[in-house]
């Protein structure tokens, strides 16, 4: 399985799939900002139920689709985190300005 | 002992931290000792990657091995070095703030291991050395 994409209405849901890393965030911000170039997104969600680990690249990918996203008034949301990444989101102080579902 | 050499290519990071989680295995750590450690490797190996190299393919060397109940872990690449170490390991201070790299690398390091020892010469490349303690239980 890879990362997979999903658009409904305003909102989009990424289904992370691995470890959240430089690796990874590379590809994901790319998708990320052809999918909010065709559609008006209001919100990201990000769905950590198929990634087990985050590091700062990560923060650093949730951060920038924030800043974006916010400018247009919407907003990020995390979902399935387990206590690891959670623990990296608590040091990072993102969860100040995303949601938790 | 163990010794590791890849290309700084991104899909190495995620070897790096596999290997480093292999031979964590015989302390037997705990999920948050193992977490700390892999976030640690990450961040050292991705600061290798994205700086130390930048656009060019390099070679990055990983060195992980027991002293005196603590696990010691160097990453090495010879890349460009930094200018000014000080600097670089304060908290949000990055030189590419564009590519959305936060500062936190060096933070995450010093978090989550024990002592964390920073080596660079211009031009010439950087040696990152962290130890935890992790006693074999």
């Amino acid at each position: 399985m890879a990362t997979q994409y999903q658009v409904n209405g305003k909102k989009l849901y990424i289904k992370l799939d691995g470890e959240l890393d430089h690796h990874l965030a590379e590809k994901v911000k790319y998708q990320c900002e052809l999918i909010l170039r065709s559609y008006f997104i209001k919100e990201i969600i990000f769905d950590f139920e198929h990634s087990d680990f985050m590091d700062s690249s990560g923060v650093g990918l949730i951060l920038g689709r924030y800043q974006k996203i916010h400018a247009v008034g919407g907003k990020v949301s995390v979902t399935h985190m387990n206590n690891t990444i959670r623990r990296v989101v608590h040091m990072a102080g993102l969860h100040g300005v995303i949601e938790e579902k | 002992m163990i010794h590791l050499e890849f290309d700084s290519q991104s899909e190495n990071e995620g070897i790096a931290r596999m290997v480093t989680a292999g031979y964590m295995m015989k302390f037997d750590p705990t999920l948050e000792e193992m977490a700390d450690v892999k976030t640690a490797v990450s961040e050292a190996v991705t600061n290798c990657v994205v700086h130390g190299y930048e656009k060019e393919t390099g070679l990055i060397q990983m060195d992980i091995y027991e002293e005196d109940g603590n696990v010691v872990i160097k990453v090495i690449d010879f890349g460009v070095g930094i200018e000014d170490v000080e600097k670089a390991m304060e908290p949000m201070y990055t030189t590419k703030p564009t590519q959305e790299r936060t500062g936190m690398g060096f933070s995450f390091m010093e978090a989550f291991m024990d002592e964390v020892l920073v080596e660079s010469k211009l031009g010439e490349g950087t040696t990152v050395t962290m130890k935890k303690k992790v006693a074999v239980k």
